[in-house]
């Protein structure tokens, strides 16, 4: 890891010039009355002080709402692909090691640059998913620290924080006033380059970066780190870390509790769709004319059809079965097979939940 | 001319087969010449013809689309075309608010014997169509840069900022929580008595400013309820859902709007009216966005319709002097076809699919939505414009007639479509073409279930 202080200004200057090599670059952006991280042109556009996180993560950058996998034709009663390479060798042109095939998320939240190992896990084990694999690898996050907390956020308790840098290729921090004076930088920022990505994206700017003086660093920046959590915290909900408990969640897979929790939910699919960890899909055939695509969209355990047989036996048939599913899953399951809850706490499914559902308070019922 | 073939205007001829379809025979066999850009699709009665149809081939492509059944009188079935004439009145409308032209939907009355008369219609619905442009007819094209859409969606917020209406904090927190308890208590009576197995209310949510749906099983939690301006989630929704059922007799807390849904259940026959006691709560109008919602500006019901035991008395309640949601419908009639098609194609362009509309939709109860079937596929699951479009017209489309306004749909949709406002539309449609309001009278026949033999059919050739 390699530390570096700068001022406001180079730091927007270097933004301008990842723009202006031709990377894209995606940043929280206002749109109608949703804050979503889009493609930015102008990097006076990027807020580098915005108090809230983004309304929805940027999952869909990996991982697309709507993918077509390839077209067919039917042609003298047989289908045709329609040149299966043609749009992923585009895509894999356009991506290919090049910087222009670069995708920049500048200003990702912790929660969000987290919710990558999640995906990363679940898209590039054996055999790996190739139209995430190839985005991933062109996908460099610049994350930064979390100034304020939301009603709905519990990143702290679940090993998270407004800090972490994972996920993160670099990580910014605004610094204090007072710190700006005592390093004499004006005001600015800390960036931690974290990986090589990262440092190839910083090769050509080191003049205007400073590396602090002295050689421990770790005793400001844990304590500018402490400091931030504290003001953080301070504003969040009072509740307790989770311990994973996955075997406790077993015991009680059959407790009359998760009927109680699991009533009010009414089966939309809004907290799978604004997670930035769910990642479920569905396959399916779509005609425009005499053209076919097979689709691969976003899909929610919440959707009654989500586990419906052909033969028409659907085993999880009510919201009491589904929703324990999805905490399950994310507490339980992926907990087991990763060591890591499949959640970042962002709490957007609280927000948008139209009757508030909180995954947390239905988690926190056990340890 | 060598090198640019003419294309061919397609239109699809959804027609009846006892009619339309020997009409258009006759035509045949009395050698009377017609377009030949004309397909037709055999139904047994136009009452099987569903928007949907229509929706499909416009998005496969088709030019046009022209309707057409028996007379009224002829059905073969007695009233199919009568029911259709109101539906497709209806629909009819809704395409034409989203900006569809009016020349791409078009209806006709051709008997068996109109050979004449089925040849005049599709010569002019082709020639109609074929003015409309040289281009092939796109079905969802989302503005580019979203500018289109813009200047309309600047005047929408002028509008309902000109509209915005703060609580009094003072004066209804009071009221509030007099209403909290007298509801605890009742809630507390109504269990202690076993009159009923659960209360469905509300309990502060999580989140400040928040109240959740609550189910109180037990006396000792009746406490847990609340009662207050954050109450937005139209319980109703809850009385057709299998875990609510299997809980048998429950009393519900239903603001004006919730219980004009209740009726609209009862009305369908979808619950049984002991199956429910109803504590209806005098209301003062929900908060979003820390003003008044749009739709209680304009409600003008203070105490349900229909209700049990009722808590709650009078109080002043700030009323908008118009009604904000018929000025936004207003300004949307009043622009281009154009300007409305751009505006509900960005609107719709955001649609993740996560069908949260549907999911808090009281009438939404199908136990299989037609969106979820794929045998055949009438709905693409695709987050792209094309499904995005027809599955939101068809939502619409569905509950004409049935909507009560409690606009949950609008508020629940994560990427905020204004849902309110095309119901809002349809509403008034509904009103002007039927004089019929949802969810008033149980006694009533839901406007589509029925017709008048003398109802409106102007916009039939």
């Amino acid at each position: 890891m390699t530390l570096y202080l700068i001022q406001e200004q180079y730091l927007r200057d270097w933004l301008a010039e990842i723009i202006a090599t031709g990377r894209r670059v995606i940043a929280p952006q206002s749109e109608n009355g949703l804050v979503v991280y889009r493609e930015v042109t102008r990097a006076e556009t990027i807020d580098l002080h915005a108090r809230a996180k983004p309304d929805f993560s940027f999952k869909h950058i990996l991982f697309p709402q709507t993918e077509t996998v390839f077209r067919y034709e039917w042609r003298e009663r047989r289908p045709v692909v329609e040149d299966a390479a043609a749009e992923t060798s585009a895509d894999a042109e356009n991506a290919s090691a090049s910087v222009q095939g670069e995708v920049v998320v500048v200003g990702a939240t912790p929660c969000d640059a987290a919710s990558l190992l999640v995906l990363d896990h679940v898209f590039l084990a054996d055999p790996p998913d190739p139209f995430y694999a190839r985005r991933r690898e062109n996908l460099i996050v610049i994350g930064r620290s979390c100034s304020h907390a939301q009603p709905e956020c519990f990143c702290t308790t679940v090993g998270l924080s407004p800090v972490s840098t994972q996920g993160c290729d670099i990580f910014l921090m605004p610094l204090g006033a007072d710190l700006c004076d005592e390093l004499d930088i004006g005001s600015g920022f800390v960036a931690e380059v974290l990986s090589e990505k990262g440092e190839a994206l910083v090769a050509n700017v080191k003049a205007t970066w400073v590396k602090p003086n002295g050689s421990d660093h770790s005793t400001w920046l844990n304590e500018l780190k402490a400091a931030h959590l504290r003001a953080v915290q301070a504003e969040m909900l009072p509740r307790r870390a989770l311990t994973p408990s996955p075997d406790e969640l077993k015991k009680d897979f059959e407790h009359p509790a998760w009927e109680e929790i699991a009533r009010a939910c009414l089966s939309c699919g809004v907290c799978a769709f604004v997670c930035p960890t769910c990642h479920c899909y569905d396959l399916s055939e779509e005609r425009q004319g005499r053209i076919w695509s097979r689709c691969r969209n976003w899909d929610s355990c919440a959707f009654g059809y989500f586990t419906l047989h052909a033969s028409g036996h659907n085993p999880r048939p009510t919201a009491l079965e589904r929703y324990r599913q999805r905490v399950m899953h994310k507490f339980c399951y992926f907990l087991e097979a990763t060591g890591a809850n499949m959640c970042v706490g962002c709490g957007r499914c609280v927000k948008f939940c139209p009757v508030g559902l909180d995954i947390y308070q239905a988690r926190a019922r056990w340890p | 001319m060598k090198d640019q073939v003419e294309r061919k205007t397609k239109i699809a001829a959804f027609v009846c087969n006892w009619c339309s379809y020997a009409g258009a025979d006759a035509a045949g066999t009395s050698r009377l010449q017609y377009d030949d850009g004309v397909r037709i699709i055999r139904f047994p009665c136009t009452g099987r013809i569903d928007p949907l149809f229509i929706i499909k081939a416009l998005e496969q492509g088709v030019d046009g689309v022209l309707v057409s059944g028996c007379h009224p009188g002829d059905c073969h079935y007695a009233t199919g075309n009568l029911l259709a004439r109101r539906r497709f009145n209806i629909f009819r409308k809704l395409m034409l608010f989203l900006g569809l032209d009016e020349r791409r939907l078009q209806f006709a009355w051709v008997s068996a014997a109109e050979g004449a008369k089925w040849t005049a219609v599709v010569n002019t619905v082709a020639d109609e169509i074929k003015q409309l442009s040289g281009e092939p007819f796109t079905w969802a094209t989302p503005p580019a840069d979203g500018k289109k859409a813009q200047s309309l969606r600047e005047q929408i917020a002028a509008i309902e900022q000109a509209h915005r209406v703060a609580f009094q904090e003072s004066s209804i927190e009071a009221q509030e929580a007099a209403m909290t308890q007298q509801l605890r208590q009742q809630a507390k009576q109504l269990l202690d008595a076993s009159e009923v197995n659960a209360v469905l209310g509300y309990t502060s949510g999580t989140l400040p400013q928040t109240a959740n749906s609550f189910f109180a099983l037990s006396p000792d939690v009746a406490d847990q309820l609340v009662w207050n301006r954050y109450c937005q989630t139209n319980l109703a929704v809850y009385l057709t859902r299998p875990l609510v059922r299997k809980l048998g007799k429950i009393a519900v807390v239903v603001k004006p709007c919730d219980a004009r849904a209740v009726v609209g259940l009862l009305q369908e026959h979808q619950i049984q009216r002991h199956e429910v006691h109803l504590i209806g709560m005098v209301c003062q109008g929900v908060e979003t966005g820390g003003a008044m919602a749009l739709k209680c500006l304009s409600c003008t019901q203070r105490t349900p319709t229909l209700y049990d035991t009722l808590i709650g008395a009078g109080g002043e309640r700030p009323t908008a002097s118009s009604n904000p949601l018929d000025e936004i419908v207003r300004l949307l009639d009043n622009a281009s076809p154009e300007q409305r098609w751009n505006f509900w194609q960005d609107e719709f362009s955001r649609c993740i699919r996560c069908y949260a509309c549907r999911a808090v939709c009281p009438f939404c109860y199908c136990e299989t939505c037609i969106t979820d079937k794929h045998r055949p596929q009438w709905i693409t699951p695709s987050a792209q414009p094309e499904g995005n479009t027809a599955w939101n017209i068809i939502r619409a489309a569905h509950l004409a007639g049935r909507c009560v306004g409690c606009n949950e749909c609008a508020r629940v949709c994560p990427v905020n479509i204004r849902l309110d406002i095309l119901n809002r539309k349809i509403a008034i449609e509904i009103k002007n073409e039927f004089d019929y309001e949802a969810g008033q009278s149980v006694e009533s026949a839901p406007p589509l279930a029925t017709y008048r033999p003398d109802d409106q059919q102007e916009f039939i050739r």
